[in-house]
């Protein structure tokens, strides 16, 4: 068993009550939020994502549904943000589906479509509408904890690892015109041994200098100059 | 006409350009038919600057920069890699749709530059930079706004004057139609809220203009601990000035943030009752300001966004400078306002340079008891005034003079104003007024049919610069100022005459080199003389370029010399033009 399938999802599936009356999922026999007062609990998650709201209108993406109260909550405090909230875990999906929260999309990520890698999830119907968009990540992690899946489902979202990056760019052909192949590889292939993550320094260090002046290029100008 | 502002600075340096905004609006409305009706302006600024919109009249539309939201984004990895390239091609596709005619940069910095050039536009003032890095400017304003930074403090133009003249200020300034406009006044716009605001806080303060005394505003806080001149000190003023005259009434302005503050330096007078009963907090929003300055007649300001509004209000601007504060080039701009700094050597320090120093020097050396007389003599008029400021030996103090049109900090407790004017003074005077017609010459604003009334308006900054100077001594010095430049014509006469023999052998190494030497002993001679010294940056700058091809470095000298020209040509023509008023002039008696 590779240590990925680890957390692969059954079918052991049950609800059950909280002390509030609420109902709770409960999936491979772990409950996926507070058996006592779950909506006491994401009103206490929501306080803590609250700084990580946008100024602008865009989309709220969220790793990790689990029974949905602080989907709820969330979409409670924000009224006029789309929410897309993603997990790897089917029934999740399907149970914070049949809350019927406006403007809210539950998207699964299947085993395989992750095993497909990188593109494949980044390409798939749900996210590709908004991965090219600004779009702001929120974690809810006492989910996130349970499946190592969707931490590589984050890393993905984020671009800044070398798959993940390669999947961004895959995306994005024009901003990868602009990229010396030679470079990129250098700082994937190497960088990455000594760090975690790429920074955008790494990046337009990839950029080949000998290439026409595109607009990719002169918007990684702007930003250059941003962390100058 | 549709027009797009670019400032991606800070509150004060954006409000600081409100006169090139009404310069902008009135030419662009001036050139438009009446069909076309008053332009459409649009404003880009950072995310926490776009309020500013409620206080500058004729924006119909705000565009934010996400700066803060871009920057966090780059450098922490737990956001998106690409949320901040996403963001900013969101804008620049926005910014792009709205198909601009015109593009005013007043930002300045690179990278404003690579944003402008990233949006397409008919015509673009300010900084901005191609695909390959090519560099415009678009007004030989903000060409020399990127050459003044080497100039000495009093050489140099204030930014917003800069802004002004490159937007068209001046030339609206020149044109009989709009002399009645008075184009300074009615920079900021007020608003009903801001003045109901300001006249309860007005209220709340019992201030009666029939008692006498003065409605002062304090701005204690500024937005870098290296400016601040110290809460202490502050206090010390404040409970100088209420015990000077029960009718002053102070109010500590401060914006929303800066409330606990605030707060906290009104209760640090309790135990003080005269002070506390006439001094009060006042936390406002800018709308409620721009209200208060029109009815304060004095501002006590560090270098803050409250000092740019208070240079466009009525009240007079007193700047208790420090820090990285640069009065000549950022201070107050009105005619009338005053600064205070110290004559510490390392004043103005760089925005992002740590002080050095044991203890904060620049604002220790300016203290409260000093400050608070000046300020008083102030209050109780220009005799007083004077009598006081030139006691004062340990800073300097400052008066805006805009008898040019362009704000000009003379040394009210200087060498210059007790004593005859030297030779440096003049030229720098006479050099100041030459450089801004040159430049304006060169924007096509600017034609000699006026060189009268200019000649005019540099006599009168020259007078009001030098006070104790005579009319004979002036003359004198002009004399001996004509002649070095007279000289200096002549050499550059002699380096034009071979530029052009090395015209068409300008790959030939030997003549370059010759060429190169000639241009190193002009140098090296116009350098000893003050007169001439201008002349020494642009002829280094072509000296030091070793780098660039032939040709680049031939046309860049055959540039640098027309400027030159330029430049000692119309200083030659001031100089004889200001003699002639002196002769003429009865307004200053020989002594």
């Amino acid at each position: 068993m590779s240590p990925e399938s680890s957390d692969e999802e059954t079918n052991e599936l049950k609800t059950v009550s909280a002390k509030t009356g609420d109902c709770v999922l409960f999936v491979d026999g772990k409950a996926t939020a507070s058996l006592v007062d779950p909506q006491r609990e994401a009103q206490g998650w929501l306080e803590s994502v609250k700084p990580l709201l946008p100024k602008r209108l865009e989309t709220l993406v969220v790793i990790g549904i689990g029974s949905g109260f602080h989907l709820k909550a969330l979409r409670e405090a924000a009224p006029e943000f789309p929410i897309v909230a993603l997990d790897t875990c089917s029934h999740s999906v399907e149970f914070v589906s049949t809350l019927g929260l406006r403007d809210c999309k539950a998207v699964y990520i299947s085993g395989d479509e992750i095993a497909g890698g990188a593109g494949a999830v980044l390409a798939k119907a749900g996210v590709t509408d908004w991965i090219l968009e600004p779009f702001t990540l929120i974690r809810h992690r006492a989910t996130m904890a349970r499946s190592r899946q969707l931490l590589r489902v984050e890393a993905w979202l984020l671009g800044r690892s070398a798959e993940g990056l390669r999947a961004h760019l895959a995306l994005r052909p024009s901003l990868a015109a602009i990229l010396n192949p030679e470079k990129l590889r250098e700082v994937t292939e190497i960088k990455l041994k000594t760090v975690d993550v790429f920074s955008i320094r790494d990046f337009v260090a990839c950029g080949d200098i000998k290439s026409e002046p595109s607009q990719e290029r002169r918007l990684l100008r702007v930003l250059e100059e941003l962390v100058r | 006409m549709k027009i797009l502002v670019v400032n991606l600075l800070r509150l004060g340096d954006v409000i600081s350009m409100a006169s090139a905004l009404k310069a902008i609006r009135m030419q662009h409305t001036q050139s438009g038919s009446v069909q076309n009706g008053a332009p459409e302006i649009h404003l880009l600024v950072n995310r926490g600057v776009e309020a500013v919109h409620e206080i500058l009249p004729g924006i119909d539309h705000v565009h934010i920069f996400e700066r803060n939201r871009m920057q966090s984004s780059l450098v922490d990895a737990n956001r998106p890699m690409f949320e901040a390239f996403d963001v900013l091609e969101r804008l620049v596709e926005t910014l792009s749709q709205e198909k601009f005619d015109v593009i005013y940069n007043f930002t300045h910095n690179r990278l404003s530059g690579w944003l402008t050039g990233l949006i397409p536009a008919e015509k673009k003032i300010g900084l901005a930079m191609d695909g390959a890095g090519g560099v415009s400017f678009g007004s030989s304003w903000f060409r020399h706004l990127n050459q003044q930074v080497d100039f000495e403090e009093e050489q140099s133009f204030h930014h917003a004057d800069i802004f002004f003249a490159a937007a068209g200020g001046l030339a609206l300034q020149r044109d009989r139609r709009f002399q009645d406009a008075h184009i300074l006044d009615g920079v900021l716009r007020e608003t009903s809220a801001g003045q109901k605001r300001a006249l309860e806080i007005l209220s709340e303060t019992g201030y009666d203009p029939t008692r006498g005394g003065s409605l002062i505003a304090m701005q204690i806080t500024t937005s870098d601990s290296k400016k601040e001149w110290g809460d202490a000190k502050y206090r010390d003023l404040v409970l100088h000035l209420t015990a000077s005259h029960p009718g002053h009434r102070v109010l500590i302005l401060g914006a929303p943030n800066e409330a606990p503050r605030i707060r906290d330096f009104v209760e640090s007078l309790e135990g003080h009752d005269q002070a506390r009963a006439q001094t009060h907090a006042a936390i406002v929003s800018l709308p409620t300001v721009v209200s208060l300055l029109e009815v304060c007649d004095l501002v006590i300001t560090g270098d803050t966004s409250i000092k740019h509004m208070a240079s466009a209000s009525p009240a007079t601007v007193f700047e208790i400078s420090a820090g990285s504060a640069d009065p000549f080039r950022t201070g107050p701009w009105k005619h009338g306002d005053y600064v205070i700094a110290s004559r510490e050597a390392c004043r103005p320090c760089g925005h992002s340079e740590k002080c050095h120093r044991e203890k904060h020097a620049c604002a220790d050396t300016l203290p409260a008891i000093e400050v608070a007389r000046v300020i008083e003599a102030l209050l109780s008029g220009p005799q007083a005034f004077e009598m006081v400021a030139n006691r004062v030996g340990t800073f300097d103090i400052y008066q805006v003079d805009r008898s040019e049109g362009m704000a000009q900090l003379n040394g009210v407790n200087s060498r210059s104003r007790t004593e005859p004017a030297m030779d440096r003074d003049v030229a720098l005077s006479v050099e100041r007024s030459a450089r801004r017609l040159v430049l304006e010459s060169r924007d096509g604003r600017w034609d000699r049919m006026t060189m009268g009334t200019e000649t005019r308006l540099a006599f009168s900054a020259l007078l009001s610069k030098f006070p104790s100077t005579s009319k004979v001594d002036l003359r004198h010095l002009l004399a001996g100022g004509e002649s070095y430049l007279r000289h200096a014509e002549g050499l550059v006469r002699s380096l034009r005459l071979q530029l052009d023999r090395v015209k068409e052998s300008i790959q030939d190494p030997k003549r370059v080199h010759e060429l190169v030497s000639s241009v190193a002993v002009m140098r090296s001679r116009l350098g000893k003389n003050p007169w001439t010294m201008f002349a020494v940056e642009p002829l280094m700058s072509v000296l030091e370029d070793d780098r660039s091809a032939p040709f680049t470095r031939y046309r860049r000298l055959a540039d640098t010399i027309a400027d030159l020209e330029n430049r000692i040509e119309m200083a030659l023509k001031l100089i004889r033009g200001i003699d002639a008023e002196l002769m003429t002039d009865g307004s200053k008696e020989l002594r």
